[in-house]
């Protein structure tokens, strides 16, 4: 009885801190006070629990991961009772590891599976649901129990579209993305308050935009200071850093949205995009629209490390990704920057030429597919039920208007691999159109310019004539031509006295 | 004259009693006994140590010796005044069982939650690989606590023992207020007995050819 009475003086004196503690190797348990306000908040009784990734070595070349329970706890009025877990001890075998894997993830199914939470409404799937249940979360932090394969449709779609995973990824959840995904702006509020503003995913702070909270984070930022403060000036490094909670890799969600308000938004605010920025709008509608076409790109540094990093874009309309392509025009684009997008225009384009000439070839003999060029000349590519990818209209947006040697090139290289495609012929007839009259800036580019030949024998002569037409609507006084061979790998451009 | 002075001087100080005597003399007792500790430099106390390299092989020690006694003195002199206002108040001698019982018990309290700065700790060595240590000083959360920790452990290279693996219990803590016992035992440590204290203090687990640690 004095034990206890001591033990609730001491819950009153020092709320929130461990009383008693029984522990071998991390398993057991404890008993802590409980300060007054999460009495108030989460009631007398409340249970929760806290989980944590966890390595079991089931054997010596194989692990296997579990996100598995470390702290169940029930609250009792002042007092804390606290049950530890610690799945992974020294005398573990394989076998043991395996099992204990198993425990782990059939106490996690039960631990979501506990009626009126937040858990059980995800694996319901319905939005309204999981809207009454958001502040019944049974774990501590942000961090949920449920991943993201065990939450039912259609809200699973809706969290894979927020944080741009496919539906099949088991990442767990944190609570603040449900909140987001379920559009509840005072929750959502209410979490930015307990997270710092530099912690937020990018997915995240492109939701609270879209939510119209974007005050709420420059508020946020604000407070905890330091260079997330608004700047007059803002140069690379405050770019990066952030501007009112906001930084530059932010125009990764405006590209994997095609979001032009987005971008116009991170400009205002004095954030500018960079050719990073541009090559990551054109890489991310080659992951979203052709993803086996990411593994078979050739960029060299430092567009190599951000195809690898990228992540595929959401579903957009190519006007609204021209759109966005037309906020990048102020851009600075270096000449490799410029290559690199007229490689990535027909990537898509390339891919799909690939795929149905496979179609095509199937069932054929092996003499017939290695006799000369037959490959090639069997294909005949129906443009008319392939729609336009929205590369193209980007590309040609991106670079309306400013004609340079570099640009010409670019274009020149492009048009190839673009198939005949009469909307993509339009778009670069328009582009031809906006460089008449200009001058061309660099135009020792255009004259060391070898656009190279990707397509059948039978196209190269009619490819010629598109670039060549591009070359006398833009106005410039050069021609492509394409040398005589059985094997050719190269246009040549010659321009003025050299033609 | 002197019987007037001696008229003059109040009962509780002629007669203070044994309890006060009795403090007062183990108050100064202590106060010297940490003055000749820091005079002579002997911060610690020794019985049977002995050391094998860096580490403690046999015997016992107190470590920060002047710490305890400064700190008991001084709720010696504090206990020597509460019982004299006790001794002028009630106007009769404390008695001197009680006064040791709650000598006894003010020190086991304050040195279950002496401060940090009074930090001061008592070990034992059975052998390199294994000890016990009792610290006072710091008192924090938890209050209470027994924690136990093992690990993989494999018999002595260039035995046959060399594959066994064993599983030990290498730590083993108590926890009150500010005082933490501890156990600890590293056979590893302990070459000439390592064997020994493998098979008898450890369990023995099947060989596997697959998880290691």
């Amino acid at each position: 009885m004095a034990l206890l009475v001591l033990l609730l003086v001491l819950a009153l004196a020092a709320p929130g801190k461990p009383l008693i503690t029984v522990s071998h190797d991390g398993q057991g348990w404890s008993v802590a006070s409980r300060p007054l306000a999460e009495i108030i908040q989460r009631g007398f009784f409340a249970p929760s629990a806290a989980l944590d990734a966890v390595r079991f070595e089931t054997s010596r070349f194989a692990s296997s991961s579990g996100y598995c329970t470390t702290e169940v706890d029930h609250a009792f009025g002042p007092f804390v009772f606290r049950r530890l877990y610690n799945w992974s001890t020294p005398g573990d075998d394989p076998a043991t590891a395996q099992a204990r894997g198993q425990a782990c993830e059939a106490q996690r199914l039960a631990l979501i599976a506990t009626p009126g939470t937040l858990a059980a409404a995800l694996k319901g799937g319905d939005a309204e649901d999981v809207r009454r249940h958001l502040d019944a979360a049974l774990t501590h932090g942000s961090e949920l129990a449920i991943k993201l394969t065990d939450v039912g449709q259609p809200m699973r779609d809706t969290l894979a579209r927020l944080m741009l995973l496919d539906a099949r990824s088991p990442v767990t959840l944190n609570r603040l993305d449900v909140a987001l995904a379920v559009g509840d702006k005072t929750v959502a509020e209410r979490w930015l308050q307990a997270l710092p503003a530099e912690q937020l995913a990018d997915h995240q702070r492109y939701a609270f935009y879209k939510l119209g909270l974007a005050r709420a984070i420059a508020q946020r930022a604000a407070r905890e200071g330091g260079a997330a403060q608004r700047t007059r000036f803002v140069d690379a490094d405050d770019a990066d850093r952030g501007v009112d909670g906001f930084r530059r890799s932010d125009f990764a969600m405006a590209n994997a949205h095609c979001d032009s308000g987005y971008a116009t938004f991170l400009m205002n605010k004095g954030i500018a995009p960079d050719d990073k920025t541009v090559v990551g709008a054109f890489l991310t509608r080659v992951a979203r629209e052709a993803p086996d076409a990411m593994v078979q790109l050739d960029l060299s540094y430092p567009y190599s490390d951000l195809a690898r990093t990228i992540r595929a874009g959401a579903s957009a309309a190519p006007a609204a990704c021209a759109a966005l392509a037309v906020d990048y025009r102020t851009v600075k684009l270096s000449d490799d920057a410029i290559g690199v997008l007229s490689y990535l225009t027909g990537a898509e384009m390339l891919t799909r030429y690939q795929q149905y000439a496979k179609r095509q070839m199937a069932g054929k003999t092996l003499a017939t597919r290695a006799e000369e060029n037959a490959f090639y000349d069997a294909l005949v590519f129906d443009q008319k039920t392939s729609p336009l990818p929205a590369l193209p209209l980007m590309f040609t947006a991106l670079l309306k208007g400013r004609p340079s040697g570099a640009a010409a090139c670019a274009a020149l290289s492009a048009l190839p691999r673009l198939l005949d495609h009469d909307a993509a012929l339009a778009a670069f007839k328009t582009l031809a159109e906006s460089w008449r009259g200009k001058p061309l800036a660099q135009p020792e580019a255009l004259a060391a310019c070898a656009p190279g030949i990707v397509f059948p024998a039978s196209y190269i002569a009619r490819q010629t004539r598109d670039q060549n037409d591009f070359l006398r609507q833009a106005g410039i006084a050069c021609a492509v031509s394409t040398p005589k061979g059985r094997y050719v790998y190269n246009q040549k451009v010659s321009c003025g006295s050299q033609r | 004259m002197a019987a007037n002075a001696e008229a003059a001087l109040p009962s509780a100080w002629r007669q203070p009693g044994a309890a006060v005597l009795v403090s007062l003399a183990l108050a100064c007792v202590l106060t010297d006994g940490m003055g000749v500790a820091l005079l002579f430099g002997a911060d610690d106390l020794t019985f049977g140590y002995r050391a094998a390299g860096d580490l403690g092989a046999a015997g016992a020690r107190v470590l920060d010796l002047p710490k305890l006694m400064l700190e008991l003195g001084l709720l010696a002199w504090l206990l020597t005044l509460a019982l004299l206002v006790c001794r002028v108040a009630r106007r009769r001698k404390p008695a001197l069982r009680r006064a040791c019982r709650w000598g006894i018990a003010l020190s086991v309290v304050a040195l279950l939650f002496a401060p940090g700065w009074m930090d001061l700790s008592v070990e034992h060595f059975d052998g390199p690989g294994r000890s016990t240590r009792l610290d006072f000083g710091n008192p924090a959360f938890p209050l209470l606590a027994y924690t136990t920790k093992t690990e993989r452990e494999t018999g002595p290279s260039g035995t046959p023992q060399a594959d066994q693996p064993y599983l030990c219990t290498i730590s083993r803590g108590w926890k009150l207020a500010g005082a933490r016992l501890q156990t600890t035992f590293y056979p590893s440590l302990d070459e000439k007995r390592q064997s020994q204290l493998l098979q008898s203090s450890c369990t023995e687990l099947p060989k596997q050819e697959g998880a290691h640690r």
